[in-house]
């Protein structure tokens, strides 16, 4: 493998891995501070994707407004789903919160079919510099663009939680939920909160994608597999966790292909398992007795 | 007084991270008694109903059932060697039946759970079983109550039901009045010795409420700090004037 | 009184399901097969969720075990008669292997572990193209006889396969439903409710819930075993997590609580599937004719079936937690009650 190609690959993985993680992230906190794992995210995701093809090649706008605007629609849904369905349930078992998130799953694929067809639907790279020149090879510029936007969205997630009063709430409750209602905090409304932030995550992820991937409504199904494996790998509810699986993650899937050409596929659901089964953690969790 | 000793526990130590949470306590109990271990909280008591009854290993120490070592095995194989347990927080079936909580314990005891075909409700012999251990608790009357709508003194009684369900030869107890009225307190004592009497079983209590625990216990030991302060027959230790004065404190009795 | 009125209930409604080719269309026998296999797929889902209170996100992976060992077996002309255990047996391995390991954990860590390995199996069919055929899957999958020697049984035609079909699902439905009413059964329950309690009455936990995944995966392995044929192909969709989740779906629909749930689940969720499906050109003439609604969107006359099936879960999800045959039950119930009074 020559010195290019190295770099080459080692730049599709990681801007991968960043977009993995701007999608991942946002289920790794619904799930860390409520509880609920978020079948619905993919599906999110892909609303931010096809939010993005309306904006940019059909309202003929910059992109930068739907980096803006997207995720805000797709947050507003997500608040929609927390307020109306999702707080009526909490407190029973967790498989029907699973369940509901499923049912969105439905309801979002086919709503987007209905205003955009199935059929799938690319958005140009052009707005975004084209190519350049790497090591003697050309490059995509947009992947270079989300290397840079991706670590900008964590830094600012992080310092959200550091610095601000909901993000220390945030991390009080992702710490013991119990403990958080017993302390006084307004739990359902920081719940809508975490749920919004969370899919508005969702909705930067399907938004940064749109011009790398083909927009489809099954679109999510896979990414919503895949986070739920970088969540599970870095630790569920463990945002540090899921950045490093992400990158993993990520690095994985652009050299597996030329590693073990078809076994790589199963790669990521094997490592899923052994976290499950012997770190429920995560690789990059402490033990939380 | 040469009863047989039925659990011997020896040098047992549990560490939690640095804490020492059982220190080197040893003792025996011998058949068909009534003993009760007492403390303040955090002595160690709970520490102790975990390890004998294999929820958590020991960092050293042993355990022996009538002379046979269940250290280290798992709980459920503790449980078929002959140590039933009741929870503080009481632990039941709440979905099922008192009937069906029950069969589930008879179930195990005669080890048909991996029998698939045939039916439970029609099995006469078993269901006669279960009907006589709920009436040797006196709640024949809720067989077919959900547990889960029972008062929290009828579950209690259940949970008692489960554990005589696995015939075991030792029971332990943990907190079995807590939050319980007077009359319901009253009744329970009642019926641990009825149960001691009918059944000849060794039991093993943790009580907070020294009236409980004088009234029922022949002999008494006093947890503190993960150690054994004093232990010894229940009308030594009332007088014990170390006990009193590190634990009863101003308790009259 | 109330058996012998059961008794004959269900010597009736076995009398109908045999006499129904006479009566139907093949079009709807196949949708009567349909019902009966992802019936007998969502009754074996049902053994882990409703009973033992493990919620599976991987089912579809012994379904589809069951599906490719059974097609696979066609194509290289093994007699039907071999291949359809052939695949149960697979299934039953694959499910002894990963249940071995699932049963490590439970609630959500146990649905996610489940939907891993099921996307695992999913791989395997998808990447493994000398034997699975890829993302075609195996196709041409069409047995005409049961392939029992010096007998000929035709199994081809659509009222065939439905007999074929009707006698296996009853047969697998009788044996689950004295499996959830046996000792077994109960202890399964008994886990559901409390798995902590279980354990202090002597029981190997994870043993327990290890046997019930395996029985789980072989009866969904069946009902793959006999899809296949069927449907003339076995795909690497069966695999998928979307299709994992349709037993989920059709068991809330009709009630986890109950043997028959499931099934009515099932019916219904098909019956629905089809109406929908059949009529939703209607719904978009009506849409059409609004003035304000865009003509563009009307002509797609897309497939709404998800989006009715969604809105249809959620309110069951949140407010009816047991599922249609809670509501038949109330309903039977009442009507009782009104025979009582008019009695007196």
């Amino acid at each position: 493998m020559s010195v290019a190609t190295f770099v080459v690959l080692f730049l599709n993985g990681l801007a991968n891995g960043m977009l993995l993680f701007s999608i991942a992230a946002g289920l790794t906190l619904i799930f860390g501070v409520m509880g609920v794992l978020n079948f619905a995210h993919g599906s999110l995701y892909m609303l931010g994707a096809y939010l993005t093809y309306w904006i940019v090649v059909q309202g003929q706008l910059n992109f930068w407004v739907a980096l803006l605007v997207a995720p805000l629609i797709v947050a507003l849904v997500g608040g929609a789903i927390e307020i109306f369905c999702l707080r009526r349930i909490y407190g029973q078992d967790v498989s029907f919160q699973l369940l509901l998130t499923f049912a969105f799953v439905l309801l979002i694929e086919d709503i987007v079919r209905l205003l955009w067809g199935s059929a799938p639907l690319t958005i140009p790279q052009t707005q975004f510099g084209g190519t350049v020149q790497l090591l003697g090879r050309t490059y995509p510029a947009y992947n270079l663009l989300i290397i840079s936007i991706a670590p900008i969205v964590a830094i600012g997630l992080w310092a959200l939680l550091k610095w601000t009063r909901w993000g220390k709430l945030m991390r009080a409750a992702a710490q013991d939920r119990i403990m958080a209602g017993a302390l006084g905090i307004n739990v359902p409304r920081l719940f809508t909160m975490v749920f919004v932030l969370g899919t508005w995550l969702g909705g930067v992820g399907g938004v940064l994608a749109a011009p790398l991937r083909t927009i489809s409504p099954a679109m999510g199904d896979n990414v919503i597999i895949e986070s739920f494996i970088v969540a599970v790998i870095g630790g569920l509810g463990n945002l540090p966790g899921s950045l490093i699986g992400a990158l993993i993650i990520g690095q994985l899937n652009s050299f597996g292909i030329s590693i073990a050409q078809r076994a790589q596929v199963a790669f990521p659901f094997i490592l899923m398992a052994i976290a499950l089964l012997f770190r429920p953690q995560g690789f990059f969790g402490k033990v939380r007795r | 007084m040469a009863a047989e000793i039925i659990l011997q526990v020896t040098n047992l130590v549990k560490d939690f991270s640095g804490i020492r949470a059982v220190n080197n306590v040893s003792f025996t109990l011998s058949t068909g008694t009534i003993t009760a271990v007492i403390g303040p909280n955090g002595a160690g008591k709970t520490t102790l109903y975990q390890l004998i009854s294999g929820q958590i290993l020991p960092t050293s120490g042993s355990v022996k059932l009538k002379g046979k070592e269940i250290t280290g095995l798992a709980p459920h194989k503790i449980v078929k060697a002959g140590i039933g347990r009741s929870f503080q927080i009481t632990s039941v079936f709440p979905g099922l039946t008192a009937r069906q909580n029950v069969r589930a314990a008879l179930i195990s005891r005669i080890g048909a759970q991996f029998d698939w075909w045939h039916c439970v409700e029609s099995d006469r012999p078993l269901n006669i079983a279960v009907d006589k251990i709920l009436a040797l608790v006196g709640i024949q009357h809720l067989a077919s109550t959900a547990v889960q709508i029972l008062s929290h003194g009828d579950r209690a009684l259940v949970e008692i039901a489960i554990v005589l369900a696995c015939k075991p030869r030792l029971i332990l107890l943990d907190e079995p009045t807590a939050g319980m009225s007077r009359e319901e307190t009253g009744n329970m004592v009642q019926l641990i010795r009825h149960l001691q009497q009918k059944t000849g079983c060794t039991f093993l209590i943790t009580e907070h409420d020294m009236e409980v625990v004088f009234n029922l216990a022949e002999n008494i030991i006093v947890m503190c700090q993960g150690k054994i302060l004093a232990m010894g027959r229940s009308d030594e230790i009332r007088t014990n004037p170390d006990v009193r004065h590190a634990y009863l404190g101003t308790i009259s009795t | 009184m109330r058996n012998r009125i059961e008794s004959i209930a269900s010597i009736i409604g076995l009398a109908i399901l045999f006499l129904l080719p006479l009566l139907f269309s093949p079009f709807n026998l196949v949708l009567l097969t349909e019902i009966l296999l992802m019936g007998l797929f969502a009754l074996s889902f049902n053994l882990l969720f409703g009973y033992t209170g493990l919620l599976s996100f991987g089912h579809a992976a012994y379904f589809a075990t069951g599906a490719y060992v059974c097609a696979y077996l066609i194509k290289i002309s093994i007699p039907f008669i071999l291949a359809v255990p052939a695949g149960v047996i697979g299934a039953l391995v694959v499910a002894a292997v990963l249940g071995y390991f699932s049963v490590r954990l439970d609630e959500i860590y146990f649905a996610m572990l489940t939907l891993a390995f099921g996307m695992m199996v999913f791989t395997i069919v998808f990447q493994w193209r000398e034997v699975t055929g890829g993302s075609d899957g195996i196709t041409a999958v069409s047995p005409t006889d049961l392939g029992i020697p010096g007998l000929v049984v035709k199994i081809d035609g659509f009222a065939n396969y439905y007999y074929l079909c009707l006698v296996v699902f009853l047969v697998a439905a009788y044996c689950l439903w004295r499996i959830v009413r046996s000792p077994f059964g109960e202890l399964l329950q008994a886990s559901r409710e409390n798995a902590d309690r279980l354990i202090f009455i002597g029981i190997d936990l994870r043993r327990l819930r290890w046997t019930a995944f395996t029985i789980a995966g072989l009866f969904a392995g069946l009902a793959g075993a006999l899809w296949a044929p069927f449907q003339r192909v076995a795909n690497p969709e069966m695999a998928h997590w979307t299709f994992s989740a349709v037993p989920v779906l059709m068991t809330i629909l009709g009630g986890a609580r109950s043997f028959a749930g499931p099934l009515i689940g099932a019916t219904v969720f098909l019956l629905l599937e089809h109406v929908i499906q059949s009529n939703q050109r209607y719904f978009w003439q009506w849409l059409a004719s609004w003035p304000i609604f865009p003509p563009s969107l009307a002509e797609r006359q897309l497939d709404l079936w998800n989006f009715f099936l969604g809105l249809l879960l959620i309110p069951l999800i949140i407010g009816f937690r047991g599922g249609l045959i809670a509501y038949i039950d109330k309903t039977i119930a009442m009507f009782n009650k009104q025979l009582k009074e008019r009695g007196k």
